[in-house]
């Protein structure tokens, strides 16, 4: 057995590893004005970031899990707001664009995604329902040749920005949600298509996420993705990878906060020595290492399998629940190591407490994520 | 026009070098390695080259290890064209010296007939600065090292050099080896669908023996140390007194 990357991965990691070093330096920038720095942007423009799920066919890296949770948790060391747009690209709208969309939508979207000039919102949760997707009230109906939609989303990640949006809609409620569901690709300047609030987050605060409005909006008969009535097996269809992913990326703000409590402790003086004598802290240490080794090698094999076909719910489930756990508890105990310092705003670790949070709830709450590997236990 | 570029395996400059326990080297142990800082540079001036449209191929060479491999495929997804692994040691710890490294680049230059050679003004591990000026000598090309800048015209290249108390422009005829200093440009990133294709690239693999130089030792290290540990400091009360301690220490 072999637990050695292949040599193309570490290069990945490597290069990508540099990128982040050099874009560190903006944090402090960052923190001050919300606003994330243009030089960001280009470097992950100018290297291929926005193309790493795609195809080959399709102008993409075609890049496995085993790569992409890995890069990503590269970036998760970086500000969320740096490599939220990366991180979109690989997200459910697009790759639903790519492997249930017809020619026309992959030409519309994936030219534009891949160069970065174009960010995709991805359209499920609304106010009264997140997990329990079946209660959805968005709905579209049959109009002239083509559908109305009615509805409103929240919770929808770069939705401020958003230029097409993958909206999740009744099409025949009688069917229930595993058949009534569809979904459509709706341009962000289609009339009725409004931006209708922005919720501020505790972390990834700015610029926040969005809730949009469908209010009669016409979309040609061209806009339903894939077949009518195959919606949530769509939604399905991504979900795995989006867990692995999310492994990823509170993997790498575990990791992030490790390194910083390491230096720290070496670093500050206390009672004559460092942080790092005392046993209390050298234990704490330890516990955070010895978590975060244990969900990496979790998230890689969940990945390494997931890309040799051996797709299991559960593996991934695993992979998610037990890093961003894990990851949780690592960051609030590199906040300890800090003590006061790590209370300021602005220090490192100040900013990865409160954006590790939601990596326990979304793509799926840690409690789902327990159903899931529960259910496949006892399922025969 | 071909440019060949030399390159080499170093311990990672961001990485806190530690001395052997015996003193005969730095431990190289499950230490980061990266391409040394200045052949990047020297890479990224041949790619610039080749863009430019002033050369036809890059090539890159590397002599060491059989990990340099991995080196050479940086250089490759930066954007080289080919490259040239030359296995000269088995272990990490087997630095090859200068003079070896030269004969060895004066065969692979005899056969591949590069009109430039690029090549980092020195690694970063030992700090020799030779190859390349060996190189110039065992060729009888001219040379133009430390270059911040670099312009080709016809047979003939011009070089800014850094050099002690300023610049020196000169200009050098064709083939030549320059060699890059830290401001001739600034190298760029081994692009992630460049990696991925950097391994469809050819990328020979050679033995010293195949060129028939002998790359044992010629020199012996007598000793490596850490450097001195800064000691306290201490603390003076006025300026007179600053000023008397620094002439008793005969530093003003």
């Amino acid at each position: 057995m072999d637990f050695e990357l292949p040599e193309h991965a570490s290069a990945l990691i490597e290069t990508t590893r540099k990128m982040v070093r050099d874009l560190m330096p903006h944090e402090p920038e960052f923190q001050k004005t919300g606003k994330v720095p243009e030089a960001v942007g280009k470097v992950f423009r100018d290297n291929g970031f926005f193309s790493l799920a795609f195809r080959e066919e399709n102008g993409g890296m075609g890049l496995g899990m085993l790569e992409i949770c890995c890069i990503q948790a590269e970036l998760a060391h970086l500000p969320v707001q740096f490599w939220a747009d990366v991180k979109s690209s690989q997200g459910p709208q697009t790759k639903i664009i790519e492997d249930f969309g017809t020619q026309a939508q992959r030409q519309a979207t994936l030219p534009k995604v891949i160069a970065g000039d174009l960010v995709m919102a991805f359209c499920l949760s609304e106010p009264h329902c997140g997990s329990d997707v079946s209660a959805i009230r968005t709905h579209a109906e049959r109009s002239g040749d083509g559908w109305r939609l009615n509805g409103y989303k929240t919770y929808v990640s770069n939705g401020i920005k958003a230029g097409q949006a993958v909206v999740a809609a009744y099409t025949d409620r009688s069917k229930g949600a595993k058949d009534g569901i569809s979904l459509f690709l709706v341009p962000a300047d289609a009339p009725g298509y409004k931006l209708a609030g922005i919720l501020e987050l505790m972390g990834h605060h700015t610029p926040g996420v969005a809730e949009l409005a469908f209010d009669d909006v016409e979309l040609p008969a061209d806009a339903l993705i894939g077949e009518e009535g195959k919606g949530l097996s769509y939604v399905m269809h991504g979900l795995n990878a989006g867990r692995l992913a999310i492994a990823g990326t509170s993997l790498g703000m575990g990791e992030m906060a490790l390194e910083e409590a390491r230096n720290y402790a070496r670093e500050r003086p206390a009672f004559g020595g460092t942080l790092s004598d005392f046993q209390a802290v050298q234990h704490m240490l330890a516990d955070m290492a010895t978590e975060m080794r244990a969900a990496r090698l979790l998230m890689l094999d969940a990945a390494w399998r997931y890309d040799q076909g051996d797709v299991s719910r559960s593996l991934c489930a695993m992979a998610k629940l037990f890093c961003s756990e894990a990851a949780g508890r690592t960051v609030d105990t590199a906040l300890q190591v800090f003590g006061g310092a790590g209370y300021v705003r602005g220090q490192r670790v100040e900013r990865l407490y409160r954006d590790v949070r939601v990596t326990r709830i979304y793509e799926g709450a840690s409690e789902i994520q327990k159903n899931t590997i529960a259910r496949e236990m006892l399922r025969d | 026009m071909k440019v060949l570029v030399p390159v080499k395996r170093v311990i990672d400059y961001n990485v806190k070098a530690k001395v052997k326990a015996d003193g005969s080297g730095v431990d190289l142990a499950n230490v980061k390695m990266s391409m040394n800082p200045f052949d990047e540079i020297a890479v990224e001036e041949a790619i610039r080259l080749k863009e430019a449209g002033t050369a036809e191929e890059v090539i890159v060479v590397s002599v060491g290890v059989k990990q340099a491999q991995e080196t050479l495929r940086t250089a490759l997804a930066m954007g080289a064209d080919r490259a040239i692994l030359v296995v000269a040691a088995d272990d990490v710890h087997n630095d090859i010296e200068p003079l070896a490294v030269a004969k060895i680049l004066k065969a692979i230059v005899d056969e591949e007939q590069p009109k430039l050679v690029i090549a980092g003004k020195q690694a970063i591990d030992n700090d020799m600065n030779a190859a390349g000026q060996m190189l110039a000598a065992l060729l009888g090309w001219g040379q133009a090292t430390f270059a911040s800048e670099l312009t080709l015209d016809g047979d003939a290249a011009t070089v800014t050099r850094e050099v002690d108390g300023g610049l020196q422009t000169i200009t050098v005829g064709l083939p030549a080896i320059v060699t890059a200093d830290l401001r001739l440009n600034e190298p760029r990133y081994a692009s992630l669908p460049n990696i991925m294709k950097a391994k469809k690239k050819p990328l020979d693999e050679k033995t010293a023996a195949d060129y028939g130089v002998d790359v044992s030792p010629r020199l012996e290290v007598v000793k490596t140390t850490e450097p001195p540990v800064r000691s306290a400091g201490i603390m003076v009360e006025s300026v007179d007194e600053l000023v008397s301690k620094l002439k008793e220490k005969g530093v003003v």
